[in-house]
C-alpha cells in the first residue's frame, strides 16, 4: 500500500502511533457492519452497500451515472463513510478515527482484487473516507 | 400537482421542472415563471399556498402589486388551462409559447448549462445540519467543474439519500429511485432544508 501524506495527515499519522494502545467500544453489531461491510460490483463499479444489494438493468445504470458524471464519481460518492457512524461512543479522537480508518482499508482492500485509491480528509475533527 | 402542457401536450420535463421549483421553494425561479402562473395557481390552490412559500407578509405586498413577479414572459393567453387534478400551464401557438417558456428555460437551462457546484468551495465533504449522533446534511464538492457536486440526507440508521437538484427530491444515490414519503417530509423541515441551502452557499450556487 502507498501512502501520501501532506503535512497535516502526517501530523495526525505520527501523533495516531502513540495511541495504538487505546481502547474503543464499538458494538457488536457495528464492528460487524464496518468490517463484513457489504460490497456489490455493478457494471464494474466497486460500491459498499447499506444493506441490501441493488438490481439495476444498463439502461438504469447509464442513468444513474448521469448524476455523477462518470463511474469514478459515482463510486466515490456512494463509498464515502465516516469512521464515527460505526463508533458507539462518537467522543473519539482524530487520531483514533485514522488508525480505525487504516485497519477498514487494508481490511477492505484484502476483498477487492483492483488495485484501489482511499482518500482521507478530515471535517472539523470528523474523519471521512 | 402541476402539470405543464405545451400545446396541449404533457410536458414531463418542464413539469418536473415546476414541481422541482416549488419543492424547493425555490422563490426567485417560481416568481420567473411569471405573476399570473402564481396567481393561477394560488386560484387553483388557494393563496394560502402562496403565503406557504412566500411567507405571508411578502406575499400580500406582492399580489397587491402583480408587476413584483417578474412578468413578460408568461402572456395572458399562454396560462389559460385548468385541469381537475390542478394548474395545467398552457401554449398555444409558437409566438406565445416562446415567450411564454423564455424564463422557463432561462431558468432551466441556466441550471443546466453549467455543473453544479463548479464555483463552489472544493470540500469532500462537509456537514451543514446536524441532529443527534448520525442524522445530518453533507454536501459533497470533491472536483468542482469536473463533477456535479451533491448534497445528501443521512439517515441515523447510516442510509443516505441524495438531494436531486433537477426534481428537489431525495433519491437513492444508487439507483436514483425516490426516497419513500417518510423522507420526503424531511423536505418540510425547515432546519433540514436551512442545512441545503448552506450546502447551496458553500457549493456557490
Amino acid at each position: 500500500m502507498i501512502e501520501v501524506l501532506n503535512a497535516k495527515m502526517q501530523i495526525i499519522d505520527k501523533k495516531a502511533k502513540l495511541y495504538m494502545n487505546n481502547t474503543i467500544t464499538f458494538s457488536l453489531k457495528n464492528l460487524d457492519k464496518l468490517f463484513n461491510i457489504k460490497i456489490q460490483n455493478i457494471f464494474d463499479c466497486i460500491l459498499i452497500m447499506d444493506d441490501e444489494e441493488i438490481d439495476l438493468n444498463e439502461n438504469q445504470f447509464f442513468e444513474v451515472i448521469k448524476m455523477y458524471g462518470d463511474k469514478t464519481g459515482y463510486e466515490a460518492s456512494n463509498n464515502e463513510l465516516r469512521i464515527i457512524d460505526y463508533i458507539d461512543n462518537k467522543e473519539v479522537s482524530k487520531e483514533n478515527q485514522y488508525l480505525i480508518g487504516k485497519s477498514f482499508i487494508i481490511n477492505l482492500s484484502t476483498r477487492i482484487s483492483k488495485r484501489v485509491a482511499f482518500y482521507f480528509s478530515f471535517d472539523d475533527d470528523i474523519l471521512i473516507i | 400537482m402541476i402539470g405543464v402542457f405545451v400545446n396541449g401536450k404533457f410536458d414531463p420535463e418542464q413539469t418536473r421542472y415546476a414541481q422541482g421549483l416549488i419543492q424547493r421553494r425555490d422563490i426567485e425561479n417560481l416568481r420567473g415563471l411569471g405573476s399570473r402562473f402564481l396567481e393561477q395557481w394560488a386560484n387553483n390552490n388557494g393563496k394560502a399556498i402562496l403565503n406557504e412559500l412566500f411567507g405571508e407578509r411578502q406575499v400580500n405586498l406582492e399580489l397587491a402589486d402583480a408587476g413584483g413577479y417578474a412578468t413578460g414572459s408568461a402572456s395572458a393567453a399562454a396560462i389559460p388551462a385548468i385541469n381537475a387534478g390542478g394548474l395545467a400551464l398552457a401554449g398555444h401557438g409558437a409566438g406565445v409559447l416562446k415567450s411564454a417558456w423564455e424564463s422557463l428555460s432561462d431558468g432551466y437551462s441556466g441550471k443546466k448549462s453549467h455543473m453544479f457546484g463548479e464555483n463552489g468551495t472544493q470540500t469532500t465533504s462537509k456537514t451543514t445540519w446536524k441532529n443527534g449522533k448520525t442524522e445530518r446534511i453533507d454536501d459533497e464538492n470533491p472536483s468542482p467543474g469536473k463533477r456535479p457536486e451533491e448534497i445528501h440526507y443521512h439517515e441515523p440508521n447510516n442510509k443516505k439519500w441524495r438531494f436531486d437538484i433537477d426534481s428537489g427530491i431525495f433519491v437513492d444515490p444508487k439507483t436514483k429511485i425516490p426516497a419513500p414519503p417518510k423522507i420526503k417530509k424531511k423536505l418540510k423541515d425547515k432546519n433540514i432544508l436551512t442545512g441545503i441551502r448552506k450546502g447551496l452557499d458553500v457549493l456557490g450556487e
